[in-house]
């Protein structure tokens, strides 16, 4: 089976105030429907490979292939916004904007029909339904809790039916009952909807979830395989 | 661009959390529709002073003119009627060429030889003479635009003498004063509708200066000499005039005249007092002179006091029509005592037909009146004496024909344009005379009669003949110089006129004025008669002019023009200032909203659209301002006047002089002025945002979302 997302050789260099090279070769496929939790030391790259892998910020050199495609050379928003939701651990929710609002701005952005009764608000109602908001839809999102932000992200991150979801520290910013619950939700729905997910995190309970653990330590990805406490407990 | 319009226009909505932007954006709303309100406003009303101008200038002369040149006066043509036997050896005018059945009226068989130096024939190949009038009429008539109408005018000058007859400062004198002045006599054209607009309405004082004008036995007052010119008036001409003037004219007020109106004891009323000021003569009551109101007694009396009168405040009481005078001092009463209203006292008024048709003096006419005095009721008949018109209502009736019972004075006629009432109106006046408003300064009225005398060849001396004529109507000459010395008559007079002077001003003389609807066509129409002139061959014998190229429109034509211009940037580099808060309102914005934009960035939104979102930011901000200025000016347009007058108040003088912009400016928004306004706006306020548009776009999406 073709990945969904193939990265080839990433590398990234900041040269300001000094050079320091953050990623020094990394290679990682993604099937459709698999979920690969990215581990590791704080520092290390793990959010910087992951607006690499989201075309928010470009490879010192290597090649990123989303589709079958490469996406290096003519990084497009709109690729973007076709495939990719992002989740992250900040929530980045529009602040001006209510619930349902925020889960239909993708699918405005795609320049979909957007009116009550069109394909877009069906799947943004199921969407919130799904994680629970369908009485929070007009809803300002200032007036959330943590845990329903995260919960709307979620739902905006798969409005536009997009293959890939990347994770950020979803939850970050959690209690821990509500980080169990938002672990269990993201899977659930990515597993649900046959979606290829990518989470970086520190929480070793939403790694065990995921198929595949990669530590990404000294600018490289390893391979930990399926069973993530041994991660633990080397930490 | 739905995606950039929603979350732009989301952007613009005041919040109490963005306050500086809020307020930013507020103040550069109210700055750009405060710049949009006065430029609208100011270019409107200047567009419409300009447009008003024009209309005045072409009003008199029209649009296109066609006057003959040397080349025609010199021609075979022009100079073969002088020594013509068809023609009367007298060389003929426009109409009288455009009427003639022959282009060439030269017998050889009868009229004498021609000279060597008689200029040669100019003739079509066919051996035909060519016809510059006939040609040049028909050119006319076969061009194609709205409402074209070749008119040839004939402008010629005589001196104008009028004799003012006035009441003098004693009761029943008469004063005679004359103005005398040389005069430009034009051919009024009926059909010219713009004119209309110039004809200004008769006052009330024209209407009672006309009324005693129809009722004096001229031949009485004037000297030895008027009387052979007027016609001696009998009692049946007045009771005629009167009914004409009556038939025209609907009587709303009268006021008591200034020599003061006696009231009749028919008009006394049946309870209450009237208090006013009492002259004394041999220590008895003669008069008593009372007010409109009782604020009005104390002036009253100092002004009688200081004429010398003996004075005293007394009081009238009425009782079922018994009069008792009362008074601090007990004085008696003479037995012809009068009780005479002040001047200016208002009261309603209709005339009763009854003692029209029986009319022969002024005083015959009998008025119902109704009015309030001391806040007591008057109310019943009155005779037509020491009263005057105050407010009347013409009755315009438009079917008027030629010959019918027509109005003394000027008046409108059903196909557009208006009549100068004729010498067959009225034995007694005369040919009615359309004078520049100039006049009224002068004190001339509706009504002054006088003569019009110009000089000529009678056998072998010259001698000087007069046409009785009168005032019949003001028109405001507006811009047009020398207009204060046009005079309009009817056609036959200014011929007669014509015949027997010469003008040299080739743009006065004789000539062809040629009308349109619509004033821009008159460049076009100016160059298609060109044309035609020159392929039918006649285009030496005629200068063809538009408005435009008038001796006296092009410097204030071409000083509008530059006005105009110099405004126009003046707008706009306001209009550049005032947007260019735009500019840190959108950068303030921009500051704000980076973690947005970054979190759109994410979802899939481009450098390009951000920038979009910024610039229509800026478009709808200039919009809006745009729609309030406009709104603002329509409605301080619409209460101009009103404005106009506060400005006038605040300064103590006349903020708009009447000479320059007439009684009221224009208050038309203009549309082209709004075209302007709305796309330099649109355009400036887009160009505004393009700066932080370019900010907002190159916001990198990662440095923003990391930050948290």
């Amino acid at each position: 089976m073709e990945p969904i997302l193939s990265a080839k050789n990433i590398k990234k260099a900041f040269f300001r105030p000094a050079e320091v090279e953050i990623l020094k070769g990394v290679s990682l496929d993604l099937l459709k429907g698999e979920s690969i939790a990215i581990m590791g030391p704080s520092g290390e790259g793990k959010s910087t490979l992951l607006n690499i892998l989201g075309t928010l910020e470009a490879p010192t050199s290597g090649d990123l292939l989303i589709a079958g495609k490469s996406v290096l050379n003519n990084p497009s928003p709109e690729l973007r916004n076709r495939h990719i939701g992002f989740v992250f651990q900040s929530f980045h929710l529009l602040s001006d904007y209510t619930v349902l609002q925020n889960v239909l701005m993708p699918a405005l952005i795609a320049g979909k029909d957007i009116s009550k009764h069109s394909q877009a608000h069906k799947r943004a109602l199921y969407l919130l339904e799904r994680v629970g908001l369908n009485e929070r839809l007009h809803f300002h999102t200032k007036l959330l809790s943590g845990g329903e932000k995260q919960r709307v992200a979620l739902a905006r991150a798969l409005c536009n039916d997009p293959e890939i979801i990347l994770a950020d520290e979803p939850s970050g910013n959690l209690d821990h009952a509500t980080s169990c619950h938002i672990h269990e939700l993201l899977i659930e729905s990515v597993k649900e909807m046959n979606k290829a997910l990518i989470v970086v995190t520190h929480n070793a309970t939403l790694a065990s979830l995921c198929d595949h653990i990669l530590i990404l330590s000294g600018g490289f990805l390893t391979d930990q395989g399926k069973n993530s406490f041994n991660y633990k407990n080397k930490e | 661009m739905r995606f950039e319009l929603t979350v732009a226009l989301k952007y613009l909505i005041p919040k109490w959390r963005q306050l500086s932007v809020s307020m930013i954006s507020l103040i550069s709303v109210l700055v750009i529709s405060l710049v949009v309100w006065l430029v609208v406003l100011f270019l409107s009303v200047t567009e419409g002073i300009e447009k008003k101008w024009i209309e005045e200038l072409v009003a008199l002369n029209a649009p296109v003119r066609m006057t003959p040149t040397e080349a025609y006066y010199q021609s075979y043509y022009y100079l073969i009627d002088s020594v013509s036997a068809e023609s009367n050896f007298s060389a003929k005018t426009i109409a009288e060429k455009l009427a003639s059945s022959q282009s060439d009226p030269y017998d050889p068989r009868i009229d004498s030889e021609l000279s060597l130096d008689f200029p040669p024939p100019d003739r079509y190949e066919d051996g035909r003479l060519k016809d510059p009038v006939k040609e040049g009429f028909d050119a006319i008539h076969s061009l194609n635009y709205v409402g074209i109408r070749p008119q040839e005018y004939e402008v010629s000058f005589g001196n104008l003498r009028l004799s003012l007859l006035r009441d003098g400062t004693v009761t029943g004198e008469t004063r005679q004063m004359f103005l005398t002045q040389v005069s430009y006599i034009a051919s009024h054209d009926g059909n010219n509708s713009r004119v209309n607009q110039m004809v200004l309405p008769p006052r009330a004082e024209d209407y009672n200066n006309l009324l005693s004008a129809i009722a004096q036995q001229v031949g009485n007052d004037s000297s030895e000499e008027e009387t052979t010119i007027f016609f001696q008036e009998t009692p049946e001409n007045l009771s005629e005039n009167l009914k004409t003037f009556f038939a025209h004219l609907n009587i709303l007020q009268l006021n008591t005249s200034k020599d003061g109106f006696v009231l009749p004891p028919s008009l006394f009323p049946k309870q209450g007092s009237l208090k006013g000021i009492a002259l004394l003569r041999q220590g008895k009551i003669i008069r008593v002179i009372v007010p409109k109101t009782l604020e009005e007694l104390p002036s009253l009396s100092e002004r009688l006091t200081a004429f010398g009168f003996k004075t005293v405040a007394v009081n009238l009481l009425f009782d079922e029509e018994q009069l008792h005078v009362a008074s601090n001092e007990n004085l008696s009463v003479a037995t012809e005592m009068q009780i005479i209203l002040d001047e200016k006292i208002p009261f309603q008024a209709q005339l009763l037909d009854t003692s029209l048709n029986s009319a022969h003096v002024l005083s015959d006419l009998v008025f119902q009146i109704k009015g309030k005095l001391q806040g007591i009721s008057i109310e019943g008949h009155v005779h037509f004496e020491h009263l005057e018109i105050a407010e009347a209502l013409q009755k315009i009736d438009l079917k008027i024909e030629t010959g019918a019972v027509e109005p003394f004075w000027v008046y409108p006629l059903a196909q557009g344009g208006c009549h100068i009432p004729g010498r067959h109106t009225s034995t007694l006046l005369g040919e009615g005379l359309l004078v520049a408003k100039q006049f009224q300064k002068s004190g001339v009225c509706l009504g002054d009669r006088g003569t019009l005398s110009y000089y000529s060849f009678t056998g072998s001396s010259m001698q000087e003949q007069r046409i009785p004529v009168y005032v019949a109507g003001f028109y405001d000459p507006g811009m047009i110089p020398m207009g204060n010395k046009l005079i309009f008559v009817d056609p036959q007079v200014a011929a007669i006129l014509r015949n027997n002077t010469t003008v040299s001003d080739p743009m006065l003389g004789n000539g062809i004025n040629i009308w349109l609807n619509d004033l821009h066509d008159a460049q076009a129409v100016k160059e298609a008669l060109i044309h035609s002139f020159k392929a039918r061959g006649i285009d030496k014998y005629w200068t063809v002019q538009s408005y435009h190229d008038y001796e006296f429109t092009r410097p204030i034509l071409e000083q509008l023009q530059s006005d105009k211009h110099l405004f126009t940037l003046i707008a706009v580099i306001i209009l550049v200032v005032a947007c260019s808060n735009i500019i840190s309102m959108l950068i303030l914005l921009v500051n704000d909203k980076k973690k947005e934009i970054g979190i759109l960035q994410s979802m899939g939104a481009s450098p390009a659209r951000i920038a979009t979102i910024f610039g229509l930011c800026g478009c709808v901000t200039g919009l809006i301002s745009c729609v309030i200025g406009v709104i603002a000016a329509i409605l301080t347009l619409k209460n101009l006047q009103g404005l106009v007058s506060f400005l006038s108040l605040l300064q103590g003088r006349e903020a708009f002089q009447t000479a320059f912009y007439g009684s009221s400016l224009p208050n038309e928004l203009s549309y082209s002025v709004l075209g302007l306004v709305l796309a330099a706006t649109l355009v400036i306020s887009l160009l505004a945002g393009v700066v932080p548009a370019i900010k907002a776009s190159k916001v990198r999406p990662t440095e923003i979302l990391r930050s948290e």
